[in-house]
């Protein structure tokens, strides 16, 4: 036993329509006519072997043209704001410059280490801890 | 067995790739004498899809257009 629901394209765009037999296909089969008068007229049957009410099923499918239009209408709204946010994650996403990309051309001479900090202490006072001590020892 | 489809609620695409889908179930023609409407000529169809493969057909390539409207 097959329903029959017919829409009005200007109240429910064909995006609209197609959202809506996209959730039924599964479970029943959705067929789309054009009717002369600018309508679609949507028939719907259940697949074999399935118990579901038809009655209930136009019921649900009107429902579910309902729910797709006012998604499409939030999307409509929200799309600039939408592809910000998109756009701001995917910038944050992008690795900053490193030191090491900074010190591109800049003077490098600190590498000669003038002022010895990067000499070990044990290098650095050990000769002059042991002459200390021998110092001492002569007294 | 023929479907008829409207050419302005299902696309040729579409069509194309469900006739290609379905062709180890059946032998299957599409005829373009209409300019409103996709013909779809069923033959040979396995025994086991006979009752449902028209119904399927219109399913599939209902699937596959509305997909392609939705840039999926």
């Amino acid at each position: 036993m097959t329903t029959k629901v017919e829409v009005q394209k200007g109240l429910y765009p064909l995006e609209v329509i197609y959202g809506a037999s996209y959730q039924f296909i599964d479970r029943c089969y959705v067929r789309l006519e054009q009717a002369d008068d600018g309508r679609i007229a949507i028939y719907i049957k259940p697949k074999p072997d399935s118990v579901v009410d038809v009655e209930a099923l136009a019921g649900e499918f009107q429902n579910e043209l309902l729910n797709q239009a006012f998604r499409r209408k939030v999307a409509q709204r929200t799309g600039k704001v939408r592809d910000m946010v998109v756009q701001r994650a995917l910038y944050s996403a992008v690795p900053e410059r490193s030191d090491a990309d900074d010190m591109e051309g800049d003077d490098l001479d600190f590498l000669d280490d003038p002022l010895g900090i990067a000499v070990p202490w044990e290098e650095k006072f050990d000769g002059e801890a042991k002459g200390e001590d021998e110092g001492s020892e002569g007294k | 067995m023929e479907l008829v489809l409207d050419r302005k609620l299902y696309s040729g695409d579409a069509v194309d790739a469900t006739q290609e889908a379905f062709s180890p179930f059946a032998r299957i023609t599409r005829i373009d004498e209409d300019a409103a409407t996709w013909r779809i000529r069923f033959a040979e169809i396995d025994p086991e899809f006979k009752d449902v493969i028209a119904d399927e057909f219109a399913n599939y390539a209902l699937g596959l257009t509305a997909e392609g409207r939705h840039g999926s």
